[in-house]
């Protein structure tokens, strides 16, 4: 049975990809999809009655396609608004899964995401809250909710 | 009447976004700004006459708070028109929010979900011809 | 609402078979499809032309099987919507005007076994894709859950009736 945490990570995310990114998120990927190298990773940093970190990864060939669902374009677009789009994911992903594990009465502050092209931009996570992986077309998105502060006040 | 309308997100993206929404949805609009905080979006009033607003909450610089505060306490632009488009999913800041009198709409939101609350609140009927070329994004298939 | 379909006026009806489409400016006619499972049926109107489309969608994407979207584009979703759309402009439909509804999008499964294709979900996130790139809202939609549901269209009006578990409503 999958704890509350990673469930409502899990909706936060695909419901962010499904409405927001227009793609299918398959919660039961394949190899290929799992195996796809990580092109871009997000950051969006909390504030709050608990405080951490949400990171976004997409792997595979999927930073234009992302925009270029989202902007209703026939090409990817440029390189600086693919990063763009990816990071608005990860910020709309974050500001909905905090609520729902610790109550719709806390406020949060969000910092303006930090997105990079490099898998290794900041280093991993000593603990790791809770993962979510998906399959979206031939490569995947993995969302991670490092919590540092005040993990005590999430119900579980 | 048209509607001189600002839309103000950190992301160009999420701003594009919007912007083809209310194109498709048969608003008829004005000059359409773009701002990516609230300040610059103060910056644009400062200059400009704005009839409807869209707001992010989460924003460097100056937040989408903030910036409703502002609007709200200058006699020159307290009746705008403010749709607070976000993430935000707190009760306490919703509330406050609507307190100020601004509609919200929650991302991630349909387009369907988006223009049902722009026309709500524009005082638009529905089924006006769209504008379909105004919309940006690629061509049509059909 | 619950609104009796018996009481609506039509004297034909046109019926979408599973991987069809009807059209009509009769408004004398009455589309309708069956049985949507996790199939999309998906109708358009025009309310000056008086142009109804009904279309009973099964698959997202064309890219599976080419060969059978040649032969049979409305069988999937990336192929059957554009070719209702633009049957219904050569009947006088124009696109700033259509107001479009669906129904279906399910997910059949049978008591215990997982949905592990989602079938009915892809079916709707490619229909939404395709709607959102090209323009169109929709104005009604009656989607998911895991329940089989009758649509139709009546050409006159334009009222969308969907059907399921025995209960009928407006859409």
């Amino acid at each position: 049975m999958e704890n509350p945490t990673t469930w409502k990570l899990r909706e936060a995310a695909a419901s962010t990809f499904e409405q927001l990114g227009f793609f299918f998120p398959d919660e039961e990927p394949y190899d290929e999809q799992l195996e796809a190298p990580v092109a871009a990773v997000a950051r969006v940093r909390f504030r709050g009655p608990i405080g951490g970190v949400l990171e976004l990864r997409l792997a595979g060939d999927l930073l234009g396609p992302l925009a270029q669902n989202m902007l209703a374009a026939d090409v990817p677009p440029d390189h600086a608004t693919c990063l763009d789009a990816f990071g608005e994911m990860a910020n709309v992903i974050c500001g909905n899964v905090l609520p729902a594990l610790v109550g719709s009465q806390a406020v949060f502050d969000l910092e303006p995401p930090e997105v990079s092209t490099d898998p290794q931009a900041w280093p991993r996570f000593e603990e790791i809250t809770a993962y979510a992986v998906f399959g979206i077309e031939e490569g995947r998105a993995e969302a991670v909710l490092h919590i540092a502060e005040g993990a005590e006040v999430v119900a579980s | 009447m048209v509607f001189n309308t600002l839309v103000v997100d950190d992301s160009a993206v999420m701003r594009k976004m919007i912007i083809r929404t209310l194109h498709l949805s048969g608003v008829p609009l004005g000059e359409v700004y773009e701002a990516g905080n609230g300040q610059e979006a103060l910056d644009v009033m400062a200059d400009h006459w704005v009839d409807l607003a869209l707001v992010d909450i989460n924003m460097p610089v100056m937040n989408g708070e903030e910036f409703i505060q502002r609007v709200r306490a200058d006699d020159e632009t307290r009746d705008l028109a403010i749709i607070v488009v976000s993430t935000e999913s707190s009760e306490t800041r919703i509330n406050q929010i609507r307190a100020a009198g601004a509609d919200f709409v929650h991302k991630p939101f349909t387009p369907e979900q988006l223009r049902d609350t722009v026309l709500r609140v524009t005082g638009v009927s529905d089924g006006e011809p769209h504008d379909m070329e105004a919309a940006g994004g690629g061509g049509f298939d059909f | 609402m619950t609104v009796d379909v018996l009481k609506r006026g039509y004297t034909e009806k046109q019926v979408a078979g599973i991987a069809e489409m009807v059209l009509s400016n009769r408004p004398d006619d009455l589309l309708i499809t069956y049985a949507l499972g996790s199939c999309l049926g998906l109708c358009i109107y025009d309310p000056v032309a008086k142009v109804g489309g009904l279309i009973h969608l099964m698959l997202p994407s064309s890219q599976i099987d080419p060969g059978r979207a040649a032969t049979n584009p409305e069988r999937f979703v990336d192929t059957g919507v554009p070719l209702l759309f633009r049957e219904a402009y050569k009947l006088g439909a124009r696109k700033e005007r259509i107001i479009a509804k669906v129904a279906g999008g399910a997910s059949m499964v049978e008591a215990g076994r997982a949905d592990s294709f989602q079938t009915g979900k892809r079916n709707y996130v490619t229909l939404k894709k395709l709607l959102w790139k090209n323009g169109v809202f929709l104005k009604g939609e009656d989607v998911g859950g895991n329940v089989s549901r009758t649509i139709s269209l009546y050409v006159a009006s334009g009222e969308v009736v969907v059907k399921s578990n025995g209960e009928s409503k407006l859409l």
